[in-house]
């Protein structure tokens, strides 16, 4: 995935021709009239919040960096551009890389607030998380409630990029190419991130001996 | 390389499918874990990272608060030229204005802030907003009310300055105090 820019002039030839963006119309839509913005932001909040809400694990702060993210998407859009490429595919959206990577500024940002002045548990998300979860959607993927609980505590415990990584690919279903370019990484790096923060969550489920169940 | 990549893709694919349904693939180098180990730990994850949707009262609220951040970003190309002579430019609304507290969103607005640049947001975050002076007695100290500005004042009121306006000031109140012992002296008797 190519990376969204801001304010900056590709020389002519990087420029792409932009077909694929699948979010496009309504990115055009919100430029020409920003009251059309709230098609976007329909589409993205859930996505956001929950972003925010497994990072921060605070009903309240994860609504703050929600409110925060589109604010400031609104307030920067007329200086976005879409480039995509056509390799990309016709799922892609820059824009949705374009909005978690500031998601994941303003969520940064409250993260290192926060280390100064430790306020919630990250306990909370995970009984948030299980409550939540329906439990016919445990039974139909063949998972028990103590190993979803293990796997929650798993992800609580890695590194800040493993698990943001992990999020992106499994909360907000985003593909490699867009998960690297909302983390600024290489979708090499990003592969190896999620491999290894699947493999934490093996060893806490006991399967790193052989075989699950 | 690209063996990593295969494999790497073939565990990640299979927490979209049914773990059953996967098929076993060449293991990276250095991977002491079973390919089907971390393929259960994807469905797992998938299962207990479920999607969480905000309240119903907060989507209004923030769709209302962006409809009003459009609106005066509306208002505000209008101020700043769109308006032909004779259009009616409107008050900056109030419903806005503590958006603007956030010094952050008023950089991104002024455009000297890129909200996706996680260095320049990092750096626009340390930087805490400057303290409001504060007007006391002719005295402006930049934090509060300091011993060093009364001193100032104090000082200053007991040096009379030579500039001109001053000097004809202080005339102009010599004469209007001899006007008012004048008076006084003609209304109560003063010495023959």
């Amino acid at each position: 995935m190519a990376r969204p820019g801001f304010g900056r002039t590709e020389p002519a030839a990087q420029r792409v021709v932009v077909a694929l963006d699948r979010d496009r119309p309504l990115v055009e839509a919100a430029r020409r009239d920003p009251a059309q913005f709230d098609a976007l932001y329909r589409k993205y909040v859930a996505q956001v919040y929950a972003y925010a809400l497994y990072e921060l694990a605070d009903h309240h702060a994860a609504e703050d960096a929600t409110e925060r993210t589109f604010l400031r998407a609104l307030a920067a859009l007329p200086r976005f551009h879409e480039l995509a490429r056509p390799e990309d595919g016709p799922e892609a959206s820059t824009f949705r890389v374009w909005l978690f990577r500031i998601a994941h500024n303003v969520v940064a940002n409250e993260r290192r607030t926060r280390r100064r002045k430790p306020a919630a548990s990250l306990d909370a998300v995970v009984g948030a998380g299980l409550a939540i979860a329906d439990g016919a959607d445990l039974e139909r993927e063949l998972v028990t409630r103590d190993e979803a609980a293990a796997a929650l505590r798993a992800v609580r415990s890695l590194p800040d990029d493993r698990r943001r990584a992990l999020l992106l690919r499994f909360v907000e279903e985003m593909s490699t190419a867009e998960i690297a370019g909302v983390l600024g990484r290489s979708e090499g790096a990003v592969r190896v991130l999620i491999h290894r923060a699947l493999g934490a969550v093996a060893r806490e489920l006991g399967h790193d001996r052989g075989a699950p169940r | 390389m690209l063996v990593t990549d295969r494999y790497l893709d073939a565990v990640l694919a299979a927490g979209d499918r049914p773990a059953a349904a996967s098929r076993p693939g060449p293991e990276p180098d250095g991977t002491d874990l079973p390919q089907a180990a971390l393929q259960h730990a994807g469905a797992v994850v998938r299962a207990a990272l479920v999607r969480v949707h905000p309240s119903f009262r907060f989507e209004e609220r923030l769709a209302g608060r962006l409809a009003d951040l459009a609106a005066a970003d509306a208002d505000r190309a209008l101020a700043s030229g769109g308006a032909r002579r004779g259009d009616v430019i409107p008050f900056p609304r109030a419903a806005t204005a503590d958006l603007l507290d956030d010094p952050l969103l008023a950089a991104v607005l002024a455009g000297r802030l890129d909200p996706a640049d996680e260095a320049a947001v990092e750096r626009a975050a340390r930087v805490r907003p400057p303290a409001r002076p504060l007007l006391l007695g002719g005295a402006i100290t930049s934090a509060a009310l300091s011993l060093v500005g009364v001193a100032w004042v104090a000082w200053r009121a007991a040096r009379p300055s030579g500039s001109t306006m001053s000097r004809a000031a202080r005339e102009a109140h010599a004469r209007h105090l001899a006007d008012i012992a004048e008076l006084a002296t003609s209304v109560h008797g003063g010495p023959a």
